[in-house]
């Protein structure tokens, strides 16, 4: 197309997407004419401000309908950076339990994308974190987990705390293992292998074995336990998958060894084999790719006869990167 | 039980309500002592537990140390916190702590308006009312707080923060209302005329070290003459050599590191002036005759390669006289020449300090700088005068 | 003896003269990667055996059908020509003319496109030189060829966590925070960002260029186990078919990503909950003053931080809903690939270029000039980490060192200043080039 042809057409879109308000602010007005100065007028009078108290009524209304609600949560993103004592507001409806969770939800979410900004944020994340805490064991179990989420990932030493108390059972459980061991790998400093190990040695479910097998990467002592997983014929196809990207981020040589074994066996997942051949293709050793003739031959024949397109896959890329 | 002997019970299978009952005796007694046995890093009540944990225990010892009184010992510990720390609750901490001091000395203010650079975006609600506060609190405090509190604690002795402390206030957003009200009511105090904010730099921490943190290093490297034998050292390229060996024969530079570390104030900063001195070293034509090395406290997870990329982007050139180092086995031995300041979770590092060591041309210790940051041209200086011993 | 000595003349006449074309200067293979903007090009004759004279030329697409296409300009500012007719001289002298890709045709693969070099006299190819139209595409609509080798560039890159990788994450930490966000600087700063990594990742394969994620849209082959994977739905953990090279993610230490979308991926535009992203058009909206009649200025339309940028961010829940954790996803440096072309397109549309006008950027000037706000945000500043400042107000650290060169262009140095991330295509002052195009924001000379 003519730029020129092109330039006119964006313009058009840009002009159809004009509007005389944003949406937020006619979902607002529709909800609440009364707040707003009457009638004709308010197209011409509306001003940013009638979007914050407006706004601030619909928090307070626990009628309100949640299209309004979030109409409202819209016009405060907007108002917060020259306004930042809402975020004082908005921690204390967060706070509150009487509140409806899913608004509270919404609302945390709000509160996520203002964490993003500078103005007002770094003043407030005191209080900011102090209310996260108090929420991390509220009856809602989706907020509970976005609090503990945010917490976890700012290493903040009191969710680790618990989380580690509900993984040993010294207290109840805030979030499912598989999501307590995620959260608590955020922070490599929070000693959670031991956990990890335990977790693999007695899994509550199969998620948080291969959770806690792939976050033992950060631990060297878990060498032995990889391999000893890799080189188990019963474990699942799942878990050795995790043990192998685990073990090539800890021990490439080793990895190595372990991935040219799995794709010279005929009776190991094809899943495994593949992703074991995949990660020799990317990052193993180029000297020993180029040399190592007798895998070379099996990865051909693998190439032409695998049933599994995912090994197909991964033979023609090792194959590829060999030859060049 | 006296409180002092049983310090040298305390071992990582203490209980932390334990630990926090001795510090809480120490705070009413006011026994300086017993505090100032529990700072070193290696002390092992700190084994085997997590960052989070060592600086939950540190932090509340050094915060007991605003009632039971700042022994000077403690003072480098506090002075470190404030120029390299982020953590929050750590930071509060060392800000109280000062105002245990016996002298309300300007010396701290460098410092203070480092710790207030550090913090400011990475603020959080901390409080020292008891070793393991529950949420919700109805009270607490923040490092930027305890650092106004401590400024305003410092009177006139604070009179150089008034340029910095300007600035802060003007910066939108940054400041809560607690905190704000503090070092207004601090700079309406110090000020005696107008004068407004301003693009001006705080007054970086003395180069120099604080004369008591020199004493204590001197100290250190008088107890150590011998030289290290039976250590292996790997370096980025999977070389080996014997630490003897490589420390004999020309004077050296060696730092302490290691690659996940999270505080981009110690070892990534360490090994970027590291850096810097090699950078240094090649101007002034003394890079064949001094070696510059760091050794890693996490053997067993900074592999060569790791080594190797961790270096590289921070600007080291790798060369014979110029390696990253893990040990082979025997890490202990290092831990214990060099008296290191470093304490271990499982495996992994869970604190340390920063730490510099001068090596003469026999592998000798010969000059040390911990905690504080070092400062290049000094280390360069010290590092300068080894080649021209006999 | 008289035949053979006249074959032998014949065969001489028969043989070709040859043409060699040089980019920006020089004659590599590397550098031969074009966008729309137009690229500084010699072309010369390198063999003028046989030839008697100035050879006059016709440089055209080889094909016309197959691979990117380019388009000619004798001379800037000009309007683009198929084909390009020149002179060569006989000694050897390189002649100049300009290049640019055919907006809307570029390159699916390197080297599919040609340039060839066509003596008039007997309309015979003298020279043919393969290039690569490369402009940052809408990854959904990726090549399996261009994504693989996406991914094959960033696994690289990442190196299961040891590789250069590590210092791009580390630049966007809560310590780098106050240089990148919330304020005049976000936008070029993110841009300086993006191409650091993209010349990083072209060192790798040069025929990779950093997709971006049109989150106003329904992007169903980006969230895919072959791309940018897929989220087990109890852990949020990201799945990735076992031959995608992001298997190996590794990031602090810890293999893996954590991401679960707030919103259906195959048919739905990215959506947190306090609503979705603002439409592109909306966005360009934002540029508007209040005033009447209302002017399109950059500051207003910065706010889009705010949303889409922020709204895309927190429409998952995970790594990348968190400054300190955002850049551990690869799919953010794809994010703020789209938020860095929407303004660049808005630039396009509304001719923002001018380094010197506040329409286009402000504040202008450098840090403690009147009207300038935080250093690092005004124009005349350089950018941390590149500019490797690391006193107060900087952060202590600066990883990564300089800006990542590039063998198309001198822009924009080793230690970029705000300024140096406006004219992006070189539109007013060629110079300013810096290398990388979107795929749907073309190249225009300014209106005379």
């Amino acid at each position: 197309m003519d730029v020129s042809e092109y330039r006119r057409q964006v313009e058009a879109e840009v002009e159809a997407a004009a509007r005389s308000e944003p949406a937020f602010r006619e979902a607002l007005r529709n909800a609440y004419p009364s707040l707003r100065t009457g009638g004709e007028e308010f197209a011409a009078a509306a001003t940013e401000s009638d979007d914050l108290s407006t706004a601030l009524a619909v928090l307070a209304d626990s009628d309100a309908t949640g299209e309004t609600f979030t109409a409202a949560l819209q016009a405060m993103s907007l108002e917060v950076d020259d306004h930042p004592e809402l975020i004082d507001t908005l921690l204390e409806y967060l706070g509150d339990a009487a509140n409806p969770p899913d608004r509270r939800l919404a609302l945390l979410n709000l509160l996520q994308e203002i964490s993003f900004r500078m103005v007002g944020y770094p003043a407030k994340r005191p209080e900011y974190l102090a209310v996260l805490r108090s929420i991390i064991e509220d009856s809602d179990s989706q907020l509970r987990r976005v609090a503990i989420g945010i917490l976890a990932r700012e290493k903040d030493d009191y969710v680790q705390r618990r989380l580690v108390d509900g993984l040993e059972g010294r207290s109840k459980a805030l979030v499912p293992a598989a999501k307590a061991i995620q959260f608590l790998a955020y922070d490599v400093h929070s000693e959670y292998f031991p956990i990890a190990k335990r977790i693999v040695e007695d899994p509550p479910n199969r998620g948080a074995k291969v959770e806690a097998v792939r976050l033992l990467a950060a631990d060297p002592s878990a060498r032995d336990l990889l391999v000893r997983i890799l080189e188990d014929r019963s474990e699942k196809p799942e878990v050795k998958m995790a043990a192998a990207v685990a073990l090539q981020s800890l021990d490439p040589e080793e990895f190595e060894r372990q991935a040219r074994r799995i794709v010279l066996d005929d009776d190991e997942d094809d899943q495994l084999r593949a992703l074991s051949l995949s990660g020799l293709t990317y990052f193993g050793n180029p000297a020993a790719r180029n040399e190592d003739n007798e895998l070379a031959r099996r990865v051909e024949s693998l190439n032409s006869q695998s049933r599994s397109r995912s090994v197909k896959k991964a033979a023609a890329g090792y194959l590829a990167k060999r030859g060049v | 039980m006296d409180a002092r002997e049983s310090t040298h019970l305390l071992d990582h299978q203490t209980s932390e309500q334990e630990f926090a009952e001795l510090v809480d005796h120490a705070r009413r007694e006011l026994d300086r002592q017993l505090l100032v046995e529990l700072l070193p890093e290696r002390t092992p009540v700190y084994r085997g537990r997590s960052t989070n944990t060592v600086n939950r225990m540190r932090g509340y010892l050094l915060a007991a140390c605003e009632a039971a009184g700042l022994p000077k010992e403690a003072l480098p510990y506090v002075f470190e916190e404030l120029e390299s720390g982020r953590d929050a609750y750590l930071v509060a901490a060392a800000a109280r702590a000062l105002r245990g001091r016996e002298s309300r000395s300007s010396d701290a203010v460098p410092f203070l308006l480092k710790a207030t650079e550090n913090i400011k975006y990475a603020d959080d609600a901390v409080s020292f009312d008891s070793y393991r506060p529950a949420w919700p609190l109805s009270g607490h405090t923040t490092a930027l707080q305890e650092i106004a509190v401590t400024l305003a604690w410092l009177g006139s002795a604070a009179t150089s923060a008034l340029p910095t402390l300007r600035c802060l206030l003007e910066e939108p957003g940054v400041l809560s209302e607690a905190a704000r009200a503090q070092l207004e009511s601090v700079v309406a105090a110090l000020s005696v005329g107008g004068g407004s904010c301003c693009v001006v730099p705080a007054p970086s921490p003395c180069c120099a070290h604080h004369p008591e943190t020199a004493r204590l290093v001197v100290h250190q490297v008088r107890s150590r003459t011998g030289v290290l034998a039976g250590v292996e050292l790997e370096d980025q390229d999977g070389g080996r050599v014997k630490f003897e060996e490589f420390f004999t024969g020309k004077p050296s530079v060696v730092a302490f590191f290691y690659t996940r570390c999270d505080n981009p104030n110690k070892c990534s900063l360490t090994i970027t002036k590291l850096g810097r001195l090699q950078r240094r070293l090649a101007e002034l034509g003394l890079d064949g005759r001094i070696q510059t090395a760091a050794i890693t406290y996490d053997p067993e997870f900074d592999l060569p390669a790791r080594l190797r990329a961790y270096g590289e982007n921070r600007g080291i050139v790798f060369s014979p006289s110029s390696r990253l180092f893990r040990t082979r086995g025997a890490m202990a031995a290092v831990e214990d020449y060099f008296e290191l300041g470093v304490s271990f979770g499982g495996t992994l590092v869970s604190r340390h300090r920063i730490e510099l060591f001068l090596m003469d041309q026999w592998g000798r210790m010969a000059g040390a700088f911990t905690r504080l940051q070092w400062d290049v041209e000094e280390v360069l200086a010290q590092a300068a005068d080894l080649t021209k011993q006999a | 003896m008289v035949g053979r000595r006249s074959i032998r003349s014949q065969n001489e006449r028969r043989r070709v003269v040859r043409a060699e074309i040089t980019f920006n200067g020089n004659a590599t293979a590397a550098s031969r990667y074009v966008g729309w903007a137009p690229l500084p090009v010699q072309v010369r004759l390198s063999d003028p055996t046989d030839a008697t004279g100035p050879v006059s030329v016709r440089l055209r697409n080889q094909s016309t059908t197959q691979g990117g296409q380019v388009v000619f300009f004798s001379a800037i500012p000009d309007t683009a020509r198929d084909d390009l007719q020149l002179t060569l001289p006989l000694t050897g002298t390189p002649v100049q003319f300009f290049l640019a890709g055919r907006f809307q045709r570029p390159s699916i693969a390197d080297r599919d496109a040609n340039v060839q070099v066509v003596n008039t006299a007997n309309n015979q190819p003298i020279g043919t030189t393969p290039l690569m139209v490369r402009v940052r595409k809408d990854a959904n609509t990726l090549s399996i060829g261009e994504r693989t080798r996406l991914l094959a560039a960033f696994a690289t890159l990442n190196d299961r966590g040891m590789g250069r990788f590590a210092d791009f994450r580390n630049i966007h930490t809560s310590a780098g925070d106050p240089e990148a966000h919330e304020n005049a600087g976000f936008p070029p700063w993110h841009r300086a960002y993006l191409l650091d990594l993209e010349r990083e990742l072209q060192r790798i394969d040069s025929s990779v260029a950093l997709p971006y994620w049109r989150f106003d849209q329904a992007a169903p082959n980006l969230f895919t186990r072959d791309f940018m994977g897929v989220p087990d739905p109890s852990t949020g953990r990201v799945l990735f078919s076992a031959t995608n090279p992001l298997q190996f993610w590794a990031t602090d230490g810890v293999t893996g990503i954590v991401r679960r979308p707030r919103f259906n991926t195959q048919t739905q535009r990215a959506t947190s909950l306090q609503g979705p992203v603002i439409t592109e058009p909306e966005t360009f909206q934002l540029g508007l003053t209040a005033t009447s009649p209302p002017v399109h200025r950059y500051r207003r339309f910065r706010r889009y931080e705010v949303n889409p940028h922020g709204t895309a961010h927190v429409s998952f829940t995970g790594s990348i809903a968190q400054i300190p954790t955002a850049a551990k996803d690869p799919l953010f440096f794809l994010l703020h690939a789209n938020v860095d072309r929407l303004w660049a397109k808005w630039q396009w549309l509304k001719r923002r270029f001018d380094i010197n006008a506040t329409s286009s950027f402000e504040p202008l000037g450098a840090a403690g000039s009147p009207g300038t706000t935080r250093v690092g945000h005004n124009s005349k500043d350089t950018m941390w980490p590149w500019n490797q400042v690391t006193t107060p107000p900087r952060p202590s650290t600066a990883p990564g060192g300089t800006m990542a060169p590039s063998l198309l262009t001198a822009a924009p140095g080793l230690r970029p200043t705000v300024e140096s991330m406006i004219d992006y295509q070189g539109v007013l002052t060629p110079t300013s080039r810096l290398g990388f195009d979107y795929d749907d924001v073309p190249f225009q000379f300014p209106p005379n």
